[in-house]
């Protein structure tokens, strides 16, 4: 909860230095946020080749395992296809786009604005990084506080599809306690699949605009 | 795109040969602080954008209805994975274990 308070405070230190034009103009200019984010993307990638449980993750990743990451991606594309038939200034691709962070809104949102301005423009893809970055931290909040009715309405597997790529980390103590221990293995391996998919899939939905 | 996948994929491979190498610990600290120093980058385009600053409300209320969206598809979808191929088996095994 800290690093979300962290992460969600220097977006908001960082929108009201720009808001009040403290920043230098070679900032925004500059393909600075480019280069941090290939730094993050090389940081991610080391992160899951260094983890531990990694040979025991892929070990288990047996076919029904699969069908979990499987059913939350196309359960999160089919539902953001829909309700993008609701909001008329987004296309579908870009609502797929946000869709596709899985509430994984720090990488998200940053993929969306560096990506998507060769696509977009600066203005578009801004606007749609900040929709994702609201949009993904309300994905994680819901599992975080409705765990318990999804467990009772829609079964065990609920909250771990509704976290998305935050259940091998965020999501996963309340996994464990309304879905059950057994189904922490599930959890983990899910948020590892996810979130190796978002930087696949929300480039690519960027990229059909 | 390509370059973004490409950078991860060489991380990955660097982080399983350098798996051992105890620097990697502070791992999860520079990763948080690269998020971090981006996010801060992000928030100054968007705060320089009046346009964006300006739709703030509209983007919070399309936010809500996409983030509302994606997790009830993908409960549905959980649902029908857990009824398709979970449930049967979990009533096989409790009657195995009796």
């Amino acid at each position: 909860m800290r690093s979300s308070i962290v992460i969600v405070g220097a977006f908001v230190v960082g929108a009201v230095a720009g808001w009040l034009g403290l920043l230098p103009a070679w900032v925004a200019e500059s393909r600075l946020s480019l280069w941090v984010l290939f730094a993050l993307m090389f940081q991610v990638g080391m992160g899951v080749g260094s983890d531990s449980r990694l040979r025991e993750i892929v070990r288990t990743l047996s076919p029904r395992m699969l069908l979990v990451p499987c059913a939350t991606i196309a359960g999160t594309l089919a539902a953001a296809a829909a309700v993008s038939l609701l909001i008329s200034r987004w296309s579908v691709t870009q609502v797929l786009a946000v869709g596709s962070g899985f509430g994984y809104y720090s990488l998200s949102s940053i993929l969306i604005s560096s990506v998507g301005e060769a696509s977009m423009g600066v203005q578009v893809a801004s606007e749609l990084a900040t929709i994702a970055l609201m949009a993904n931290i309300f994905r994680e909040i819901l599992t975080l506080l409705f765990a318990p009715l999804m467990v009772r309405w829609f079964s065990p597997l609920a909250p771990i599809c509704a976290g998305g790529a935050t259940t091998m980390d965020t999501t996963l103590p309340v996994i464990t306690r309304f879905s059950g221990r057994e189904w922490v293995f599930i959890s983990i391996a899910h948020g590892a699949v996810v979130d190796f998919s978002v930087p696949f899939l929300v480039p690519f939905f960027c990229s059909l605009y | 795109m390509i370059e973004i996948i490409l950078v991860m994929v060489s991380g990955v491979v660097a982080g399983r040969l350098l798996r051992h190498v105890k620097a990697l610990r502070a791992l999860p600290v520079t990763t948080m602080a690269t998020v971090v120093v981006l996010l801060f980058i992000m928030g100054c385009e968007i705060g320089g954008n009046d346009a964006v600053m300006e739709g703030l409300a509209t983007s919070g209320v399309e936010a809500a209805a996409i983030a509302a969206a994606a997790t009830l598809g993908s409960m549905v979808a959980a649902r029908a994975v857990y009824t398709l191929f979970f449930a049967g088996r979990e009533r096989t095994a409790e009657k195995n274990e009796e």
